[in-house]
């Protein structure tokens, strides 16, 4: 029996004094009990905040009763002594990585990301709520751990981008310095420091240490892991086994693609325990500790690992479908533009293969767009140290970081063929990927030692060894922080236009001013965690634009992405003393439109129209026009002119909503109400008309003769459902135009929530022009719209029609069909002769798929295609 | 044909020149290494001194090869990696290291060894290269004389230390003494009076100690490969020095003098 047990003795070999040995059983089942009781309080949605304090001393007695119980020995080869010479480098390195990191991390690369955001949101969440502790934050589809790390840091630093960001800066340092420790750990100090520095000076893993998002965790914590099982096969000391464990454990509590580290894992060992068992029927090869030894071992590591693992790993199991959403979201097999599903992965298997040298990640916010991940050197070393590993796979660390290379590309490879090649999700095969070239420089550094150069040559060597680190590192740097940093497509893959937008609507003291923006930056996350203090911000959200429905007793700051710029042009029309800025992109193009419009510029939109004519009749020009800002008057005290006089009353009425309005006029004498060209009201005294009117804009005219006492027009509006409830009131400013200068265009509207055009209607609305993507659709799909109205045609001829749009679509002309659209198009187009003169327009929409758009156009005879305009748009028939 | 496909045929075809050239020109210089059986230690300077080369001008082309990526001429790209990972792994092959964890102490490897492979090494000339193409295998001759050196000796080697295990909870059965200051001794021969012979295969020198510990003279062999399990026996006359190489499968008898 003993020789049995002397081959692992020193790994159960306990602490000879009892005191301690009593002590470290003690809190070995201390962990075990805080295990529990953290499992249980993680079980129950109400008791998840008192699960972390037992679970994290879990796994702190765990470790503890291992040192107490088992002392620990230097077994094994020793690693090669940390020289002076060794360690300068080792300091050089790991400033080089942290000047990449952590230079002006807030502000390179501009901006911020939506993820960013979220993490940023959970971390308010988690600073201001004390009871908010889930395990798993379903809504983000990750373990807390990361939000919890970031919270610490906004606590500190406050919540802004580098907070964030600091965290992930530091997984990325981090990284560097596991990285030596995995190379010293493989093949001694010049391979720790080769690796270390390919690591530190990397743009690949720069970029991503600069993004805060959990990805940056996964090279991370698969270094560390690897290098605490390379040291516990070393050592065959139970406290590296555990420290490896838990560093296994761990990682899984971190970024979703870490489950592809498992297998790997999984592989290696079963590795292991198939060269012990060799060995130990092989008398011939060299001798390791036992299968049992190594057993033990194993069963410690895993007890670590469960330990650290064990709170999510019971989510998992009791919720499983949240736990796995986001990997069902992103996965090929069931999400994906090819429909074939071998043709997608095989395309996505060679786009990920190609991504080191050729062309890499697309997408700005992971990469230099279509940039080869690896520079030219690290992409040749790359090449070369693969094959080397690959002569080489029956070597088990070889093998291990091989698996991990494939693994951690299938995250890749197995997400969205559209986003293919996915650097961010494939960000564990870094780790691989400078292994192999470290590999290489290895190789050759090996084959230069045994070469016997003369002193000379050897140093002309190192000279160019060293010219080329230094090409690594300015080409790198150069790379991400001139080229990359400022590509537009990173700058707006970052949400810079957003950022800014924050940033401008902070500047623009929201307490006094009322805020509008664009559908894109209307309420978008990264506004939202930039700016919290803007509550209340109003979108624009197309075919519905200007002018401002404001009272103007605020003055209003607007912002508008260059993708609505239609916006603009309308701003400049009503609001031409408006002060109008443009924040441009680094290549130069206008990224965001600020405008900020006066009181006094929205006032004067803003009123009736009235005009006055001597006499009974209303012969000859208007003896006074005036511009009123309310339907209210005294003539007989204030007469504008002399009595009789008839006074015609016009302006664009906008009515916010649809529904029932009530207009109740009070006159003097016979007063006359046309309410879109049709005559609702002619009488004298109180006079009411009860009308549905399209929210929108409508044109009222009044005419009235004068006389004693008081003219006044009121209205009732209606509530969200459309029905009568205000008491009568005056018409406010915000919904009185001068005719003049807000004219009436555009169709009606009927909106229905079906696929069938089935009445009644759920809403109608004047829409000013039909050009839209509708980033926010006006019903849940599917729904059908039909627009109705005039058009005025200009001159006489064939004038051809069209629609792009997402869904199905009929123009009518005249009641003609001209352009039947039966599925998605982005052009289809008939032809119809027609005279100069308004003609009756209809168009039929069924909106029942994705990515809603609906783009109406017409080309004039002889002329070019272009969207129709609004102003040749009549609402009513 | 574009620029770019001339130009890298051209560098391709230029590359390959000049290494046939030099090939010529160091063959006029030097012996063959088939006729260097008299200084193998040569031979195999020669061998990996053209190792070396072949893996520099491996590198040339795997920077064309992504030069010709980067300008989307992927068909070359590919011809040229593929090119430049054979030239590589030949060249090197013998170079590649072993993992210095316990683990890898698989078939016979050492940690932190390179893994010698003589049939797949770019060896001094293109003949030779083809001849082991052709699967035929250079044969050193095992026997060479090796003169002792007169460097100044130092006793570092002789430093003895005793250790004891505090926690261990059974007497210990004898104290340890450690001789500390090799690099990677690889072999140990104790003779009849007593002296001891030590190798240190990666400092390729085998160290004479008397029975004090101290070194008495020590000898340079440059032709032994990387630490790889040698096994010494010594002559009865103390004359010869017989040395195993597993690996390359050869006996070197090694004639001491002094």
């Amino acid at each position: 029996m003993k020789p049995f047990a002397m081959r692992f003795i020193h790994m159960i070999e306990l602490r000879s004094n009892r005191v301690l040995r009593l002590a470290g059983y003690g809190l070995l089942i201390l962990s075990g009990i805080s295990c529990l009781l953290a499992l249980i309080a993680f079980s129950q949605e109400a008791t998840e905040v008192y699960g972390w304090a037992p679970y994290l001393i879990s796994t702190v007695l765990l470790m503890a009763s291992a040192y107490i119980l088992i002392p620990y020995k230097k077994t094994g080869p020793q690693l090669q002594p940390l020289s002076p010479q060794i360690l300068l480098i080792s300091v050089l390195i790991l400033a080089i990585a942290g000047f990449m990191r952590l230079f002006q991390l807030e502000s390179i690369p501009f901006g911020m990301w939506n993820d960013e955001a979220y993490i940023g949101t959970i971390a308010r969440y988690i600073l201001s709520d004390p009871g908010y502790r889930p395990i798993y934050v379903v809504m983000y589809d990750h373990p807390l751990h990361f939000y919890g790390l970031v919270a610490l840091a906004v606590k500190f630093f406050g919540e802004t981008a580098f907070s964030i960001r600091l965290i992930t800066a530091l997984f990325g340092l981090a990284t560097v310095v596991v990285a030596f420790f995995v190379g010293r750990e493989s093949l001694g100090n010049r391979f720790g420091l080769c690796l270390a520095f390919f690591f530190a000076i990397s743009r690949w893993h720069i970029t991503f240490s600069r993004f805060g998002v959990y990805t940056i965790t996964l090279p991370f914590f698969e270094m560390l892991t690897i290098w605490l099982l390379l040291r516990a096969r070393r050592t065959f000391q139970i406290h590296d086994f555990l420290w490896a464990g838990l560093a296994f454990g761990y990682s899984l509590n971190f970024y979703v693609g870490i489950r592809l580290f498992v297998p790997v894992v999984l592989i290696y060992i079963a590795l292991w325990i198939i060269d012990s068992l060799r060995r130990s029927t092989k008398p011939s090869l060299p001798s390791s500790p036992s299968w049992p030894a190594l057993m033990i071992g194993l069963t410690a590591l895993a007890l670590a690992a469960w330990f650290a693992v064990a709170p999510v790993a019971q989510y998992a199991l009791t919720h499983s479908d949240a736990f796995w959403s986001r990997t069902s979201k992103v996965s090929i097999f069931s999400n994906r533009e090819e429909s074939d599903l071998a043709t997608a992965l095989y395309s996505n298997t060679l786009k990920h293969l190609l991504m080191f040298n050729y062309r890499g990640d697309p997408n700005g916010r992971h990469n230099l767009s279509g940039e080869p991940m690896l520079d030219p050197v690290m992409g040749i070393l790359f090449v070369l140290g693969f094959a080397l590993v690959c002569s080489r796979i029956r070597q088990p660390t070889y093998a291990l970081f091989l698996s991990l290379f494939v693994f951690n590309l299938l995250g890749g490879i197995l997400s969205l063929d559209f986003e293919a090649p996915q650097s961010n999700r494939a960000l564990g095969s870094i780790s691989a990927a400078l292994f192999f070239a470290a590999i290489s420089v290895e190789t050759l550094w090996r084959s230069l030692d045994q070469a016997r150069l003369s002193p000379d040559t050897r140093r002309l060597v190192l000279l160019t060894l060293l010219g080329f680190g230094g090409f690594i590192i300015y080409y790198n740097a150069s790379t991400y922080f001139i080229k990359q940093v400022n590509n537009d497509r990173t700058w707006d893959e970052f949400n810079g236009t957003e950022t800014l937008t924050a940033q401008r609507m902070v500047a623009a003291d929201p307490a006094r001013t009322t805020i509008y923006a664009s559908v894109y930056l209307n309420n978008y996350e990264v506004v939202r965690y930039l700016a919290p203090q803007i509550t209340d911000s109003r979108g624009i959200i197309p075919p519905i634009g200007l002018p401002l429905r404001e009272p103007g007793d605020k003055p209003v700051a607007l912002f508008v992405d260059r993708e609505n710029t239609w916006i603009i042009d309308e701003a400049r029309q009503l609001y031409p003393n408006a002060n109008y800025q443009v924040d441009k992109t680094p290549g130069g193009n206008p990224a965001l439109y600020s405008v900020y419009i006066s009181t006094q510029d929205i006032q004067h939109l803003q009123g009736v129209t009235v005009r006055y004519w001597s006499g009974d009749n209303l012969q000859g020009g208007p003896v006074l026009i005036q511009n009123k800002k309310l339907f209210q008057a005294d003539w007989a005290s204030q007469p504008p002119i002399a009595a009789p006089f008839i006074a015609q009353l016009e302006t664009t009425l906008y009515a916010p909503q649809f529904g029932d309005y009530e207009l109740i006029l009070h006159s003097p004498d016979r007063a006359s109400l046309w309410l879109d060209e049709q005559q609702v009201l002619n009488g004298s005294g109180e006079q009411h008309i009860t009308q549905r009117l399209a929210q929108g804009d409508h044109v009222l005219k009044i005419e009235a003769h004068s006389g004693e006492g008081l003219f006044d027009l009121q209205w009732r509006t209606p509530n969200t459902n459309g029905n009568l409830v205000s008491d009568p009131g005056p018409i406010p400013a915000s919904s009185l135009y001068l005719p003049d200068l807000v004219t009436v265009h555009g169709l009606l509207g009927n909106y229905y929530r079906n696929d069938s055009w089935s009445a009644p209607p759920t809403f109608t609305r004047i829409d000013p022009f039909l050009n839209a993507y509708f980033h926010i659709t006006p019903l849940s799909r599917p729904y059908t719209v039909d627009w109705s109205g005039q058009i005025e045609i200009p001159i006489n001829g064939d004038w051809t029609f069209g629609l792009r749009l997402n869904g199905q679509a009929q123009v009518f002309i005249d009641h003609q069909l001209v352009v039947n659209a039966t599925e998605p198009s982005e052009n289809i187009e008939g032809k119809i002769d027609l005279t100069a003169g308004n003609h009756p327009i209809q168009i039929r929409f069924l909106d029942y798929l994705g990515g809603s758009r609906l783009h109406l156009f017409w080309t004039a005879p002889g002329g070019e295609k272009q969207i129709i305009p609004s102003n040749v748009l009549l609402p009513y028939p | 044909m574009s620029d770019v496909t001339r130009w890298t045929i051209g560098t391709l075809i230029a590359v390959t020149g000049m290494s046939i050239g030099y090939q010529a020109w160091r063959k006029r210089q030097l012996p063959s290494p088939l006729k260097l059986s008299a200084n193998s230690a040569q031979a195999d300077s020669i061998w990996i001194t053209h190792s070396m080369l072949f893996s520099w001008i491996a590198l040339g082309i795997a920077g064309i090869a992504q030069y010709a990526l980067r300008i989307n001429q992927t068909g070359f790209g590919a011809l040229g990696f593929g090119m430049a990972v054979i030239l590589f792994l030949r060249a090197l092959n013998q170079f590649v290291p072993v993992m210095q964890n316990a683990e890898l102490m698989v078939d016979g490897l050492q940690p932190g060894s390179t893994s010698p492979n003589p049939k797949k090494s770019i060896p001094a000339n293109l003949k030779a290269w083809w001849n082991q193409f052709l699967t035929k295998r250079r044969k050193p001759n095992p026997s060479l004389t090796i003169k002792p050196q007169t460097m100044p000796l130092t006793g570092a080697l002789a430093k003895a230390t005793t250790t004891s295990d505090k926690d261990h909870s059974s007497p210990l059965p004898a104290q340890i003494a450690i001789w500390s200051g090799f690099t990677q001794p690889d072999s140990i021969l104790l003779t009849a009076d007593g002296q001891i012979l030590i190798m240190d295969a990666s400092q390729q020198t085998i160290y004479h100690l008397n029975q004090k510990g101290e070194i008495v003279r020590q000898w340079s062999i440059p032709t032994l490969p990387e630490p790889n399990g040698h096994n010494m026996a010594l002559s009865p006359d103390g004359g010869h020095l017989y040395i195993t190489d597993a690996r390359k499968g050869l006996v070197y008898v090694v004639t001491l003098e002094g």
